[in-house]
């Protein structure tokens, strides 16, 4: 029975994984930049939950108002901050982003980030539901119900819509996205504004488990980092298999060995994995 | 035969980028391959320096099996190449280019010491190697410094420090003014016949191409449609049928 | 004699001027204990930029030679500091023992993850060592029944060496110091020997590096066991001078520090770091003890200096330096 429940909450874990690495992948894939403050975009927005639940919204309200006012900032950020070393050498995206994580987290600190606060969950989802002899709490359903939803909807704007024509594009081929006529500045702001939507949407719904404090998504960055690598840097099809590979090993790990060697061994299986496969599962990551 | 390939095969999705391809090349000669673009000229390059790896054939260098040896291995066994986009060391002086290479073939680019003797050594074999491409004087400057032409002369001379046996020329006149042409033609010719390197080149400039020649290897669409010395190449006819379409004439 | 320096450029004359400023600093830098004796506070201080200064150096010996960008070099300090912290409660106090063993395990550990870690491009490698230093960050937690988990590695013993306690503040400093002015030295050797300018050239082209017979999986890796081993000796140091060990050592945080004193020095300039290191080290004292919000004020001048002055500020001040001299030279030729 722990297996099927940790099972199950493997994908509960997968779910909310493949929203934050969504973001990630694709602020990769379009930008080529790594983005080390993707975790302090989840904090950010795990805290603001606290925030706006404290000032009386409600948590429904508090879904959309949060990933937006993240997502603006993303905006921001790229206009003011990224597009300024767009042609530098990787070395400085890398330094930028890095030296951006500390910046927010900093920030964060001042805003009460240094205490861990739990978000209440909603009178309407606080059931437990029972499949079998299972008990799944209803938050946790609910929880990757909207992560696999935003994941769909992502997915399906990204294979249909202009914009995701232009990604894909860019993705595949920057010097071909801006032969066909690809304003890459704007869409590069758009980008980065739904990472970071997505990455404080993902904080917003998993701080009522996951809590919220200042260096909440560390971890989390972490693990999508694991994901990237395992599924190749800039697949999309990767990052989702990965994610829900790394999320049943956390969750697995931490059933039977406690979180922090759940880790370690998804580490040691990362190496272990790039020292055969270095471009991932579909071998489709980047190499340059 | 220094270097010979064997059916050497290579597909890109469908494609046969190269197709069962046999290279003899023999020693002390300038060997040049030349084609229309997109004749696999640069993927047969890449599968003789081990960049990528065959689909089915090998690769024999000297009589050792070297087929998808990786390039460091290749270099310690005298096998040199240079590079289409002249490939120096731009922030390191133009002497340590050459000395960096000779440390190398010599097994102690790891050491952290050396005896005032070896250093003195190297300094003179790396001056003596810039005698022979003309870049004499010119030690103590920054690679990043020289000039166009002069960066290609270094990047032949890095070659040459590894006393190869073989240098594969990408492409060495690409991109050079007329009068650097003429430079690095002859110093081309030098080479072979002062110290008896095998050079292989691939090269779009045909003209160029028949004067300094040994023999020439004519490929399209990944075959090899002709194996000959320049004056019966020249008279070929289905050398004339590829270049019809291309911007050469011969 | 200062008009024929001015007037006559003879190539040396830039290298004895700067072999002589190089000793003048060295001997500044010595002399700190003399004039801090009513100070001891600012000894301490003193001290902890020395470790801070050679923990970068260690950092450069790795980003600045063969160009490896490593976000979580505060791994391999922090297991220095434990492990050397961890083997004087356990086994001995001797110095002499204690850090020849720490880095003996360093080379030992940094040689397996790094076979796995160099063979990875650039971004790839900067994501797992930022991993690396989280995971080891974890087995603090994990180990803590050894470590002292949260409240940290208490109780290290006094160290001593042929059988003397390493107690006055005065002859740390200088312990230290002495570490950082040999590591100086070795890393400046390095550079000019075989070893250093192939590290160089891999750096600089990879490709062409091999095609000249280059092991570049090897010589790579050669870059981070040296960089780990350094900067784990400076960990260790730093537990045995400091008493106890914090998990805060191997926190990102720390990472981003180190990563900013080379930067902030200029990547590959060994000196450049170095200095870096000791002038944040006293800021960073200094600004904290002013305000609560230290985070962001570096956060926010990291964001700064790599927007404004990616080659770092002594990097954008001796090019400055360089263009004036090379001016007046061409006024006075």
């Amino acid at each position: 029975m722990l297996a099927a429940s940790l099972a199950l909450n493997g994908l509960v874990m997968g779910s909310v994984l493949l929203l934050f690495s969504l973001g990630l992948t694709l602020i990769y894939g379009v930008g080529r930049i790594v983005n080390f403050a993707h975790g302090a975009f989840f904090s950010l927005g795990a805290m603001a939950g606290i925030w706006s639940a404290n000032s009386g919204l409600p948590f429904w309200a508090a879904l959309f108002v949060v990933p937006l006012g993240v997502g603006l900032l993303g905006v921001a950020l790229d206009w003011l901050v990224f597009a300024r070393i767009r042609d530098r050498p990787m070395v400085d995206s890398l330094l930028l982003t890095f030296g951006l994580a500390l910046l927010i987290t900093g920030v964060l600190y001042e805003l009460g980030g240094r205490n861990v606060q739990i978000l209440a969950i909603p009178p309407a989802l606080q059931s437990v539901v029972s499949l079998g002899a299972i008990k799944l709490p209803m938050y946790r359903v609910f929880l990757s119900a909207v992560a696999v939803a935003l994941t769909m909807a992502l997915l399906l704007f990204l294979k249909n819509s202009d914009w995701g024509l232009r990604v894909r594009a860019a993705n595949d081929n920057p010097e071909m996205g801006a032969c066909l006529g690809i304003d890459r500045e704007k869409l590069m702001h758009s980008v980065v504004g739904v990472g970071a939507a997505l990455a404080a949407i993902s904080g917003v719904v998993g701080a009522p488990i996951f809590t919220a404090y200042a260096t909440v998504g560390d971890k989390i960055l972490i693990l999508a980092f694991m994901t990237v690598i395992l599924g190749g840097l800039g697949s999309l099809r990767g990052a989702i298999v990965a994610a829900y590979v790394v999320g049943l090993i956390t969750v697995f790990g931490e059933g039977y060995f406690g979180g922090q060697l759940a880790l370690m061994l998804l580490f040691v299986l990362v190496m272990a994995m790039l020292i055969n496969w270095p471009r991932g599962f579909f071998g489709e990551g980047r190499t340059e | 035969m220094i270097l010979e390939t064997t059916d050497l095969t290579k597909h890109f999705g469908g494609l046969k980028a190269v197709n069962g391809v046999n290279l003899r090349i023999a020693p002390a000669a300038i060997h040049s391959i030349i084609g229309p673009n997109g004749a696999g000229k640069t993927t047969l390059f890449n599968l003789i320096t081990g960049a990528i790896k065959p689909a089915a054939g090998r690769v024999m260098f000297d009589g050792v099996d070297v087929t998808g040896w990786p390039a460091e291995r290749l270099a310690k066994i005298r096998l040199a190449r240079t590079f289409q986009r002249t490939s120096v060391f731009h922030d390191l002086s133009v002497l340590e280019n050459i000395a960096l290479a000779i440390r190398s073939r010599e097994g102690i680019s790891r050491s952290i010491w050396l005896t005032a003797g070896t250093e003195r050594a190297i300094e003179a074999e790396a001056c003596d190697i810039l005698g022979r491409v003309r870049l004499r004087g010119r030690e103590k400057d920054k690679a990043g410094a020289l000039a166009h032409g002069n960066q290609r002369a270094l990047d032949i001379a890095i070659g040459l420090a590894l006393k190869p046996k073989l240098i594969l020329m990408d492409e060495p006149l690409a991109g050079m003014s007329r009068g650097d042409r003429e430079t690095i033609a002859t110093l081309i010719t030098a080479l072979r016949d002062s110290l008896g390197v095998t050079i292989v080149v691939v090269e779009h400039d045909v003209a160029m191409v028949m004067r300094l020649s040994d023999r020439i290897t004519v490929m399209q669409h990944g075959y090899v449609i002709a194996d000959a010395p320049p004056a019966e190449i020249r008279d070929n006819e289905a050398v004339r049928k590829a270049y019809l379409h291309g911007s050469f004439a011969i | 004699m200062s008009d024929e320096i001015a007037t006559m450029p003879m190539p040396g004359t830039d290298r004895r001027f700067t072999g002589l400023a190089l000793l003048a600093a060295a001997a500044l830098g010595a002399s700190v204990p003399l004039w801090t004796e009513n100070m001891p506070f600012v000894l301490i201080l003193a001290s902890q930029a020395v470790v801070a200064a050679i923990v970068a150096l260690s950092l450069d010996l790795l980003m600045g030679s063969t160009g490896l960008l490593s976000f979580g070099h505060a791994a391999w300090y922090g297991f220095g500091a434990y492990l050397t912290g961890i083997a004087a409660k356990m086994l001995t106090a001797d110095v002499v023992v204690l850090l020849p063993l720490t880095v003996v395990l360093t080379i030992v550990l940094s040689a397996i993850v790094g076979f796995v870690l160099v063979r990875q491009i650039g971004k790839t490698f900067a994501i797992l060592t930022l991993a690396f230093g989280q995971i080891l960050f974890a087995l603090v937690f994990v180990l803590s029944s050894i470590t002292g988990g949260e409240d940290g590695l208490q109780g290290i013993p006094i160290p001593t060496a042929f059988g003397f306690q390493i107690v006055k503040p005065a002859v740390w400093y200088w312990l230290l110091y002495g570490v950082l002015l040999v590591a100086l030295a070795g890393a400046f050797h390095i550079r000019r020997s075989p070893l250093g300018k192939a590290w160089l050239a891999i750096r600089e082209n990879t490709e062409r590096a091999r095609f000249i017979g280059l092991n570049v999986s090897l010589l790579k890796l050669l870059s981070y066991i040296v960089s780990a081993s350094l900067a784990a000796l400076a960990g260790g140091l730093f537990a045995l001078f400091n008493g106890a060990a914090s998990p805060d050592l191997l926190n990102w945080f720390e990472s981003g520090k180190v990563l900013m004193y080379v930067v902030l020095g200029g990547v590959g300039t060994i000196i450049g770091p170095v200095i870096g290191a000791a002038v944040f080290t006293v800021t960073e004292h200094y600004v904290s003890s002013i305000t609560d919000s230290w985070l962001i004020y570096f956060g926010g001048f990291f964001v700064l200096i790599v927007i404004v002055a990616p080659g770092g500020l002594f990097g954008a001040v001796s090019n400055l330096w360089q263009r004036i001299a090379a001016a007046r030279r061409g006024m006075s030729a």
